[in-house]
């Protein structure tokens, strides 16, 4: 399974540093807060509780998560890496352009409904991949939603949003 | 054994019969295609279906149903590097690069043909062993559960790339997101926060579709965008190459992978609720530690795809087996088979080759009789779906978020779901970006479920007897392979 092509590629650099560091602190919290307040039930004379296997898990993820940014630390060139710490400044505005996108699909999908989200989402996908033609465009986002509507209500009887 | 089987044919050699079977695994394959909607679903959505059919043609129509479901998944895997369901995850580790070097219809040609071979090998094995191995099956207990999964993890981390650090954080943070829910045991609610969507857990399908099928296409997509915006060429487009053929003697040149990855699969599928995407990635793990160029793997090597291929298309043979014999389903799947049993008065279980003997050689015949119609179907529908990745890939990729969306939507109806989906497309984008294995997250989000029943019945019924270990060989040989794995892949870094 190599990384480069599903999985994406290994990244010695800040991007290992800060996802360690991330990944600490969000088993950190639910090491403090989350298991501990959130996670109900007493524990049995011969039972084993309902919070440790979450913790056990929630555990591990912290040391290792501190292993990685630690080695990541000692091996960190900033020569070498300069370019991969890039990637990592475009993985941030990625992250933030699909919490907006995908934000509005769900606000679009509760609000207006499949067949316009749809059309929108076909549109805008196809014009920010590059794609020019617009015939093409404006016959796939008007058609392929409303197509797969009708599908999905004759094969499975479902009513889409 | 051979006289009922002979009388099996007889009996399910009717037109009526092999009409109903090419129907199911058409429907299979065209739905496993779909992102989201795997076997698993293509066979809940069709056994209605079946109802007025007579009780062989319906269950060798749902067992078509099962074979083309499974082996569709990796259609997507490979044109689109967006396998609909996590089992066919390893399938776009090597298709993918296959089709992105013009090679779309050998990647298929490699993963149906292996598809239909594993199933073959698992069938004949499902008629031969069906008896003595429920047996060996029921020798499996919780410790030795435990010990099968973890030496899964450690394989899956060693395999996940240059840092099986990063492997292993992927595998306990989707076993962290297993837990949330009803604790398993004895029902007591965690991390739910009043919700009650949360009970069930999050959806396997929503975290699965997301990080696996979404996740790649929004990437491609922004990828499309940077290097529009960076003018050095955008609308990627595979041009295929002429040479698409594939002889059967290079084919079965692959024969060793073909037949560890059957045996694999259909190993797996023996024992209940380990499931067909352990299968596949165990197998690609093996094929990968066998061959004499392991670096190729994940690069287009065509042994990775015969190792899925054949490995998960053998589960579905071989997960009958506890199925008719105990009457205890290996999988989701088998389940679904279960109760169409049930509907059609069939009782799985000790009792079922006694009372309907006849029945079960004759569906043991249609199954053996699906691999030939299955290979037939799927080799006219290779050209078909290579026109997919003729396609101009701004058009394909939002076509399939709108896919992933309805893929997501439909099994549970629930907006939830959907929101799920669209948190864990973007958690996988970002660990995609930054080299960590969204295919360990889903595999530690299946199996975690089942890591924490059978660790903690472990702990419970031995408590802290640890000598209990030595009385199980099978428990010892996966902890000490487990051990093995580790300290190699710590050795590599």
């Amino acid at each position: 399974m190599a990384t480069t092509t599903t999985d994406g590629p290994d990244h010695p650099g800040l991007t290992d540093i800060g996802a360690g560091l991330v990944l600490a602190a969000m088993a950190g919290v639910a090491l403090v807060w989350l298991i501990p307040d959130h996670v109900g039930g007493q524990v049995g004379e011969n039972d084993i509780g309902p919070a440790m296997f979450p913790r056990l898990t929630a555990w591990m993820v912290l040391v290792l998560s501190l292993m990685l940014s630690t080695r990541a630390a000692f091996r960190y060139r900033a020569s070498v890496t300069r370019e991969q710490d890039a990637r990592g400044w475009w993985l941030l505005i990625e992250a933030f352009a699909w919490v907006l996108v995908g934000g509005l699909t769900l606000l679009g999908l509760s609000r207006i409904g499949f067949v316009p989200t749809a059309m929108l989402l076909v549109v805008f996908g196809a014009v920010v991949s590059g794609y020019r033609t617009w015939w093409v465009i404006a016959v796939l986002g008007l058609g392929f939603p409303f197509a797969v509507d009708r599908l999905v209500w004759l094969v499975f009887t479902v009513d889409l949003p | 054994m051979l006289e009922q089987l002979v009388s099996g044919f007889e009996a399910a050699l009717t037109l009526a019969n092999l009409a109903f079977i090419a129907a199911g695994i058409t429907l299979g394959i065209v739905i496993g295609a779909v992102p989201g909607l795997g076997s698993v679903t293509a066979l809940a959505v069709l056994i209605p279906v079946t109802y007025y059919m007579s009780p062989l043609a319906a269950i060798a129509f749902l067992v078509g149903v099962n074979k083309g479901g499974t082996s569709g998944g990796a259609i997507p895997a490979i044109l689109l590097n967006s396998p609909g369901t996590p089992e066919a995850a390893a399938s776009a580790l090597d298709g993918f690069p296959m089709a992105r070097r013009g090679q779309s219809q050998r990647a298929m040609k490699f993963a149906l043909y292996s598809s239909v071979t594993g199933d073959m090998i698992s069938d004949i094995l499902l008629i031969v062993l069906v008896v003595p191995f429920a047996a060996f099956a029921l020798q499996f207990g919780p410790l030795e559960f435990t010990s099968v999964l973890l030496f899964a993890f450690a394989l899956l981390a060693g395999i996940s790339g240059d840092n099986p650090v990063k492997g292993f954080i992927a595998i306990f943070l989707g076993v962290y997101l297993s837990t949330i829910g009803l604790d398993p045991i004895d029902s007591t609610a965690r991390m739910v926060f009043g919700e009650v969507n949360l009970f069930d857990g999050l959806s396997l399908t929503a975290v699965a579709i997301g990080t696996l099928a979404m996740a790649s296409v929004v990437e491609q997509m922004f990828d499309l965008w940077r290097a529009g915006r960076n003018r050095t060429g955008v609308a990627e487009r595979f041009v295929e190459n002429k040479a698409t053929r594939l002889s059967a003697r290079e084919f079965f040149g692959h024969w060793k992978t073909i037949l560890r990855s059957a045996l694999i699969g259909s190993g797996i599928g023996m024992l209940p609720g380990l499931g067909v995407t352990l299968a596949a990635f165990l197998s690609y793990g093996a094929a990968r530690r066998a061959a004499s160029d392991p670096a190729s793997f994940g690069k287009g090597n065509p042994d990775g795809i015969v190792a899925t291929e054949a490995a998960n298309s053998a589960v579905v043979g071989a997960n009958l087996v506890p199925t008719i014999a105990l009457g205890i389903p290996g999988n989701i799947a088998a389940a679904l088979l279960i109760s169409a049993f049930i509907i059609h008065g069939i009782v799985p279980g000790p009792f079922m080759m006694v009372q309907h003997g006849d029945l079960i050689y004759a569906l043991f015949a249609s199954m053996l009789m699906a691999n030939a119609i299955h290979l037939a179907i799927g080799r006219l529908g290779i050209p078909v779906w290579a026109l997919v990745a003729k396609a101009p890939k701004p058009l394909i990729l939002p076509a399939v978020v709108v896919m992933g969306l309805v893929g997501v939507y439909l099994p549970g109806q629930s907006m939830f779901d959907v929101a799920t989906m669209l948190v864990f497309t973007g958690v996988g984008l970002v660990m995609r970006r930054s080299g960590f294995s969204v295919v360990c997250l889903v595999i530690g989000f299946l199996l975690g479920g089942m890591f924490e029943t059978s660790l903690r019945q472990s702990l419970l019924l031995y408590k802290s007897d640890y000598w209990a270990i030595a009385e199980s060989p099978i428990s010892i040989v996966f902890l000490v392979l487990t051990l093995v794995i580790v300290l190699r892949s710590l050795r590599r870094m």
